[in-house]
């Protein structure tokens, strides 16, 4: 028992240790929404000027995606041209998030 | 009556005109309804880090742009994402978190000190309805970015050719496979090159990618995207790198028959002031023309795949 919680414990050790996470996930859109969205993958910060951006790719909606990332506090935002949005932030740190980027009309 | 009516307005006229302020050189004037007319900094193109992206106008207390980004004010078209992207980034006109002369690679995972942004890959078959697998074959781990779609751990992209030029995968259609990676710098060659100004950097990978026959909406993507993205200074250094660096750098199979695939990643390394070859500088200076080894694409194949890609240097 003991040597299940020990390996149990070292086990996530070394997961939330890992370098490199992935976040993915799938567009979907509200039907007055435009056929392609753009995803912004940025630190989660509130400052402007500390938002940097990281990634962006331009996906076709029903389309997927992925970012690979350092574990971190994150946003990330899809936006089209007609308007549409969608927002998360996450904490990545001991799994790999798939979202469901739903974009809706503001 | 009427005399004194002309009058009347001419000299309104005459007194609202006197009353505008004529603005120094570098500056323009504004108006508001609280403050009225005064003279502000016009937009300034110089380049600046993310971090000084409000420019000079920002100290201002009583400037009424000084809450916006200053690139919501640029003159030059742009497309919609990028106006987007301005309101929430603000390094939207950079590849990625930026210090001079390349991208902050502290904030990636991976190694490899080349950031290939957006390697594109198009299709242009004579099938309209085909099946494909695009393998990234490396045994080596490839420090993957970003992809769309995404790629599973297998690294294999499967689906349908679609109508000629897309892709379809997971009955989803795409125009374009799209991958960020980091490369070792090792892998690429820094010998052949053009150096210029931005735009005609710009303009010199626009007549390259013509050149290997890439087609009018890769190459109108292509424009779009790096017009927004690549740092506005005012020269740059282009080596580009063809199959025979990325080959080895990214191996990929493609199971298709009588194919044919064309690669192109443009480094671009910027240089603030005018270039000049008795200074030391990290990446030398090009020596040789690139055109000459371009990939020949005189046969025409049943199917083509092309990629293009533009890469910046980590530090």
């Amino acid at each position: 028992m003991k040597f299940l919680l020990i390996s149990l414990l070292i086990s996530g050790a070394v997961l939330s240790a890992q370098t490199e996470r992935f976040i993915s996930g799938k567009v979907e859109s509200h039907k007055d929404c435009s056929k392609k969205a753009m995803v912004w993958l940025s630190y989660d910060k509130d400052n402007y000027k500390e938002r940097l951006l990281l990634m962006h790719t331009l996906v076709p909606i029903g389309g997927t995606f992925q970012f690979n990332v350092k574990p971190g506090e994150y946003q990330v935002r899809a936006s089209d041209e007609a308007g549409c949005e969608f927002f998360k932030r996450l904490s990545v740190k001991g799994s790999d998030p798939y979202l469901a980027v739903k974009l809706e009309k503001k | 009556m009427k005399k004194f009516l002309l009058f009347f307005i001419l000299f309104s006229f005459q007194s609202w005109a006197s009353s505008m302020m004529d603005c120094p050189m570098g500056m323009m004037r504004v108006w508001t309804q609280t403050i009225g007319n005064q003279c502000v900094p016009r937009f300034n193109s110089e380049p600046m880090m993310p971090q000084g992206c409000f420019g000079p106008i920002a100290p201002m207390p009583q400037n009424p742009f000084s809450y916006f980004p200053y690139q919501l004010y640029q003159p030059n078209y742009q497309p919609w994402w990028a106006y987007q992207g301005n309101m929430y980034y603000p390094n939207m006109h950079y590849p990625g978190p930026w210090n001079y002369p390349g991208i902050q690679q502290h904030h990636y995972p991976g190694n490899g000190q080349i950031f290939a942004a957006k390697p594109n890959v198009y299709v242009d078959s004579i099938y309209k309805n085909k099946k494909f697998n695009f393998k990234f074959s490396s045994t080596e781990k490839l420090s993957f970015l970003a992809t769309t779609p995404l790629l599973p751990k297998s690294q294999v992209w499967s689906g349908k050719l679609i109508g000629s030029d897309k892709f379809e995968v997971d009955d989803i259609v795409y125009d374009y496979l799209f991958y960020d990676i980091r490369l070792p710098k090792e892998k690429m060659q820094f010998e052949k090159g053009v150096c210029t100004t931005r735009n005609e950097a710009i303009d010199w990978m626009l007549k390259d990618l013509k050149e290997m026959k890439f087609s009018a909406l890769s190459i109108q993507d292509f424009e779009e995207h790096w017009r927004v993205k690549i740092p506005d200074y005012s020269y740059y250094c282009i080596y580009p790198q063809y199959n025979t660096q990325l080959e080895p750098a990214i191996p990929v199979e493609i199971d298709v028959d009588q194919h044919s695939f064309v690669r192109a990643l443009y480094v671009l390394v910027p240089h603030k002031d005018e270039l000049d070859a008795s200074k030391v500088v990290d990446i030398p200076f090009p020596t040789q023309d690139p055109s000459e080894f371009r990939p020949i694409t005189k046969i025409k194949r049943e199917i083509e795949f092309r990629e293009w890609g533009v890469a910046f240097l980590g530090y």
